[in-house]
């Protein structure tokens, strides 16, 4: 078994300030994610335990809702979440650490876990996307696609849906306009969900056509320009696996296949 | 570190002149409490899983519990069992000290502290003194040269600099060399000033020198450029300021101060 597998840079130092939970999701690892073990769960830790951590930090951490600070897998430390970004504090709330948490034994990245299940919560929540369904069937895979109508890889992206519909990969697009709102590129998108066929107007926006729709219908585009805030993303076009796994950028139909093939416990669907 | 000098008396040595001797020439109480066995336990079992972490970079952190490793400029956490690693940074809430900023800072100026007899120094005398600075500087950079002129105004307010190199190419490379030839001048301080200010290349011998070790550091503390100081806190200040305001920002750092690294 291959014990150096903390190499030195990922020892990273985070910033100064002390309430600054700087999250990164890290570059995708294959092998990393192949390697890994069982999880550790997390201590049984009674109300009365939280409630005391839940305490001690409201001084210096007033924002921190209660259902955010949990037990973890180390005695005597707690995990608390805001956002998108975790820390660890301990009992008596005085020392916080912000940064990953690995477990050198199962080797995995406890805290990219944390933050795959909160992706994977909140895109459950999405609500409605723009569904371009698998064509082999059964269907391998589910992935969430935040997409910007005026994003150059994302148009290449959708140049190749077939193809991703092809190797079993359904694709739920989520806007995610890079301008914010009331932009050009918000506007294309209400327009694009206000069409009869949302699949041929996004299409066909995508493609570089003028829509001269209405965009005037109640539509989810905010409520997806939202999520992807909540979420961190940076850019797009952003690859949500269903286990909320995050892929940033363009992979091709092939490349796509394989990273999913191999995601532990990326179930189909 | 200073040690105490001599022997301490210790408590409870009354009784009796021999004793009393005895007493007066013990030696003073070991620095270290007894050996620490979990420390100990836990530095036999990273020798495993954290190879890179050499085993005196294995300490108690100032949270209980915790344990810091340390690999060059990188810092994380251990639990006692070793068993799990956060690798980020630790601060005290309660007194907002950024923990893991000031073991950086402490780092750097240790590492760089290594290399004082390989400096190159331009500093008034000795009393007249009142802050060092460590400087990377490379013979091909522009600040560095506008640093460099101002070096004398420094030296007249009271800041001593201490020039490493840092040829931000490496090695090999014409910086790489001319650095080298520079220290290896039989006057590097005349050499380094027409290196910079003249442009003029040193006479070309080459000697044992620290040069690549002093871009090695410079790299280990990933110091993305030149110039750049090492203040006496140990903070990082990258670029070229006018002696007056480098004054300023010594004595502001000399205040006790809210503020982290």
């Amino acid at each position: 078994m291959d014990f150096a597998v903390i190499k030195a840079p990922r020892l990273l130092l985070t910033a100064a300030c002390a309430l600054a939970l700087a999250a990164c999701a890290p570059d995708y690892d294959e092998k990393a994610a192949a390697a890994q073990g069982e999880a550790p769960a997390a201590l049984p830790a009674s109300q009365n335990e939280l409630d005391a951590v839940r305490s001690a930090l409201k001084g210096t951490l007033p924002d921190l809702a209660p259902e955010h600070v949990r037990s973890t897998p180390l005695p005597g430390i707690y995990e608390i979440q805001v956002g998108m970004n975790f820390g660890y504090v301990t009992r008596d709330g005085r020392f916080l650490i912000t940064g990953d948490l690995t477990d050198l034994q199962t080797r995995r990245e406890l805290t990219e876990d944390r933050r795959k299940q909160a992706r994977a919560e909140l895109v459950s929540h999405l609500g409605e996307t723009i569904e371009f369904p698998a064509t082999t069937l059964p269907a391998k895979y589910t992935v969430t696609v935040f997409t910007d109508i005026d994003c150059g890889y994302c148009r290449m992206l959708h140049k190749q849906i077939k193809d991703y519909n092809a190797e079993g990969i359904t694709v739920r697009y989520a806007f995610f306009p890079r301008s914010g709102p009331e932009t050009a590129s918000f506007y294309k998108a209400e327009e694009v969900w206000c069409s009869a066929d949302r699949k041929e107007a996004l299409t066909r926006a995508k493609a570089g056509q003028d829509l001269h729709g209405n965009k005037d219908c109640a539509n989810p585009v905010m409520k997806h320009l939202q999520a992807a805030a909540d979420l961190g993303l940076r850019g797009t076009p952003a690859i949500l696996l269903s286990d909320g796994e995050m892929l940033p950028g363009y992979h091709p139909p092939a490349e796509l296949l394989q990273i999913l093939a191999k995601a532990p416990g990326a179930p189909a669907g | 570190m200073r040690q105490a000098a001599g022997a301490r008396a210790r408590p409870g040595c009354a009784a009796g002149a021999a004793l009393l001797l005895a007493c007066l020439l013990a030696p003073p109480a070991p620095a270290a409490a007894e050996p620490d066995a979990e420390l100990e336990r836990l530095r036999d079992r990273l020798a495993q899983t954290l190879p890179e972490v050499k085993r005196e970079d294995v300490r108690r952190s100032d949270a209980p519990g915790l344990f810091e490793v340390r690999v060059g400029h990188a810092f994380g956490y251990v639990t006692a069992d070793g068993r799990y690693l956060v690798a980020g940074g630790l601060t005290d809430l309660d007194s907002g000290e950024a923990i893991t900023d000031r073991r950086v800072r402490e780092e750097r100026l240790r590492t760089v502290g290594a290399f004082d007899d390989g400096a190159i120094v331009f500093a008034p005398p000795g009393d007249a003194v009142k802050y060092w600075v460590t400087v990377f500087t490379d013979v091909d950079c522009e600040y560095c040269r506008m640093l460099h002129r101002e070096v004398p105004e420094m030296n007249r307010r009271g800041i001593g600099v201490r020039y490493l190199f840092y040829s931000k190419d490496g090695a090999p490379s014409e910086a790489y060399t001319r650095a080298q030839q520079v220290w290896c001048d039989d006057d590097r301080n005349a050499a380094l000033t027409r290196g910079l200010l003249q442009r003029k290349v040193a006479d070309g011998h080459l000697c044992k020198n620290p040069v690549i070790e002093q871009y090695l550091a410079a790299k280990s503390m990933s110091l993305r450029g030149t110039p750049v100081a090492i203040l006496p806190n140990g903070e990082i200040l990258y670029g070229y300021l006018p002696a007056e305001k480098l004054l300023q920002k010594l004595e502001e750092l000399e205040r006790p101060a809210a503020e982290g690294g």
